[in-house]
């Protein structure tokens, strides 16, 4: 394979809450080939979004921090960047669409003024050109009647309509990389289906890799060519789709699997996990996993699992490898 | 937005009556015979009578207000009881000071108010932000009654830069304006911090800033005019409270404007006069509710489609 477009290593990013330090992503890895489309998968509070707003670098305003790592941006580590090359790379080379649609865009200013302030930020070309580009744009992600609704205020669009607009704004300087943050989620499941469509038509046409958050495994079998599964701060899991839908190896990834409803599932899959996410403070000393875990054993409390393989953060596949 | 305005004007004119009736009833609701409060006193019987009669207070009290709102539409409010002149002319003669006055207290304070506002709610919890907020809230807690006392001793007394009173040239404003614009700045900056601060935690600005914009654009163009929106209401209310003439930055500065009007017929008991006052600042308050609200609309394109169609 070629060289990765995009490239987090082991990536920590910790936030001060009353002068405490709490870790909410430790240690992540995790290429993005050109063209690809990965999913980073987990349930709400494993530190997705923390993680794609590390990479770009949007951490300021919450009192967040990148504390180590690197986050290579074709073989440049955009964490050394200066704020004027960071913004260089946003919307240009690195953008990003959000889980809200219905508040990720200005209601205060027409949608024509949003994606004309997006290209004319990066592109040097007049307004005018800059207006029609819009307006191709908006037809690429299948907005009708696009001239209309340059001039016409968020408010006035579905959920749907705002998202594919979002999709289009940030896709407007041709990014080589999109990162989205569950896109879908906010969205009914045919609207749904559809932004999905939009989005991976994207990827086709301009050859962008995307990095496709989500908590909903059954969207991840839709979209994309691998996966990574994250829980508490870590990737536990990850492989390509095949590998993890057909041969899931870590209990949580089981979990999750067994959380989708499916007709003839397996029955010695689980319904769904028990408990819940645990907060920072209550995470288990060992692998993070074990208050949760249907197969914990004693040594799972003391010791955290290591990526074994760069796959798999479970010691029971260790003992797999063991005595295969 | 047109149409939005003009069902906005027509709600007005049932609000309209409500405050003619509240004026009109302003005499009869305090206690006693208005003929004898009118009179003084140490009135005799006879100029009780008189005065009963020449104000149309032994009519039945609908016939009073027939009279009474038709000598409104005429524009006739009365004549006052002390100087014997209409009261319109002397509403209108000293409803120019008190504007001007309020116009420039408003250029002040929206000024200063706005510009440290922004800056405290940019730089929150660094120095800019301290010392800003230290000067909102001394504007909020210092009376003005000391403020206008403290800046005529020290520019005018001491420097002699201003006059220390009275109505002329712009100079004559400037102290003025200030002592009354102060407090209002304050609640302004405040006000506007922290709408700003709320606006800078919207999903939108942190999408203007995953486009690449610097800071200053993500402020300027996206945060502003969101954070503008309540501010501009609480604005008009501050302007409404000027607009009926400050009491005592007035009587402080021998300022000839409303507030001293209201303020030497309520020590007369000028009733005529109060009477008129009171329909004068309601009319003035539900003008400025309208101005306020399509300014609103004009921010805030949603209202403006959704209830203007
Ligand atoms: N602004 C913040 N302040 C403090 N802690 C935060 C903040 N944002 C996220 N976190 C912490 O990071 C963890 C991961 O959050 P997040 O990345 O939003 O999860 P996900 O996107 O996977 O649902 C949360 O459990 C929370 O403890
Ligand atoms: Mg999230």
């Amino acid at each position: 394979m070629s060289e990765p477009i995009l490239s987090i290593n082991q990536l920590y990013t910790s936030f001060r809450v009353d002068g405490e330090t709490i870790p909410a992503v430790e240690g992540i890895d995790l290429s993005l080939y050109p063209g690809e489309i990965v999913g980073l998968v987990g349930e709400s509070g494993s530190g997705k979004s923390v993680t794609s707003l590390s990479v770009m670098q949007l951490l300021d305003e919450t009192p967040g921090e990148v504390t180590g790592g690197e986050v290579l941006f074709q073989g440049q580590d955009l964490l050394k960047f200066t704020d004027r090359q960071k913004r260089k790379v946003r919307g240009n080379d690195i953008s990003m669409i959000f889980q809200e649609p219905m508040t990720s865009l200005n209601p205060v200013l027409k949608i024509g003024k949003q994606l004309v302030e997006a290209i004319r930020e990066h592109q040097r070309i007049s307004q005018t050109d800059a207006r029609k580009h819009a307006i191709h744009m908006l037809n690429q992600v299948g907005i009708p009647r696009s001239e209309a609704i340059m001039n016409e205020y968020p408010h006035q669009l579905s959920g749907g309509m705002r998202q594919r607009v979002m999709i289009a704004m940030a896709m407007s300087c041709d990014p080589k990389v999109l990162i989205a943050d569950e896109p879908t989620t906010a969205l009914d499941v045919t609207i749904q289906a559809q932004i999905l469509d939009v989005m991976r038509n994207m990827r086709d046409q301009h050859n962008t890799s995307i990095l496709f958050i989500t908590h909903d495994l059954g969207v991840i079998a839709e979209m994309c060519d691998r996966v990574a599964v994250m829980y508490s701060g870590r990737i536990v899991e990850q492989g390509s789709v095949y590998e993890i839908f057909e041969n899931p190896k870590h209990p949580y990834t089981k979990g999750l699997l067994g959380s989708i409803p499916k007709l003839g599932a397996k029955e010695d899959r689980l319904d769904s996990i028990q408990g819940q996410v645990p907060t920072v403070e209550d995470r288990p000393k060992g692998c993070k996993f074990a208050n949760r875990c249907p197969f914990v054993m004693d040594h799972c409390w003391e010791e955290e699992p290591p990526l074994f393989d760069g796959k798999n953060r479970c010691w029971l596949h260790e003992r797999e490898e063991a005595t295969e | 937005m047109l149409k939005y305005s003009v069902k906005r004007i027509l709600g007005m004119i049932p609000l309209l009556f409500v405050i003619s009736l509240i004026a009109f009833m302003f005499v009869h609701l305090i206690p006693g015979d208005p003929a004898r409060l009118i009179a003084g006193t140490d009135a005799t019987i006879e100029e009780i009578e008189n005065i009963r009669e020449k104000y149309g207070l032994d009519q039945p009290l609908y016939k009073q207000y027939m009279d009474y709102m038709g000598n409104l539409f005429q524009g006739d409010l009365g004549q006052s009881i002390v100087t014997g002149r209409p009261v319109l002319d002397m509403l209108v003669e000293r409803f120019g000071p008190t504007l001007r006055l309020t116009l420039a207290s408003m250029a002040w304070a929206l000024l200063f108010g706005l510009l440290i506002g922004v800056i405290s709610a940019v730089k929150r919890n660094k120095w800019p932000d301290h010392l800003s907020m230290f000067f909102a809230v001394s504007g909020v807690s210092i009376p003005s009654f000391w403020l206008g006392l403290m800046m005529i001793q020290l520019f005018s007394v001491q420097l002699g830069w201003f006059p220390t009173g009275g109505i002329g040239g712009i100079e004559t404003y400037i102290l003025p304006s200030f002592t009354l614009g102060a407090g209002v700045a304050a609640i302004i900056a405040r006000f506007t911090r922290s709408s700003l601060m709320d606006v800078l935690k919207e999903d939108y600005i942190r999408t203007g800033r995953s486009k690449g914009l610097t800071e200053f654009k993500v402020i300027n163009r996206h945060a502003v005019r969101n954070a503008l929106i309540p501010v501009v209401t609480m604005s008009g209310l501050q302007f409404g409270f000027l607009l009926s003439g400050s009491i005592i930055t007035e009587t402080i500065f021998s300022w000839p404007g409303l507030g001293r009007l209201l303020i030497n017929s309520i020590t007369a008991r000028d009733y005529p006069v109060i009477q008129s006052e009171i329909l004068l600042f309601s009319l003035e308050f539900l003008l400025i509710n309208l101005l306020v609200d399509l300014l609103y609309g004009f921010l805030n394109p949603k209202i403006r489609y959704e209830e203007g169609s």
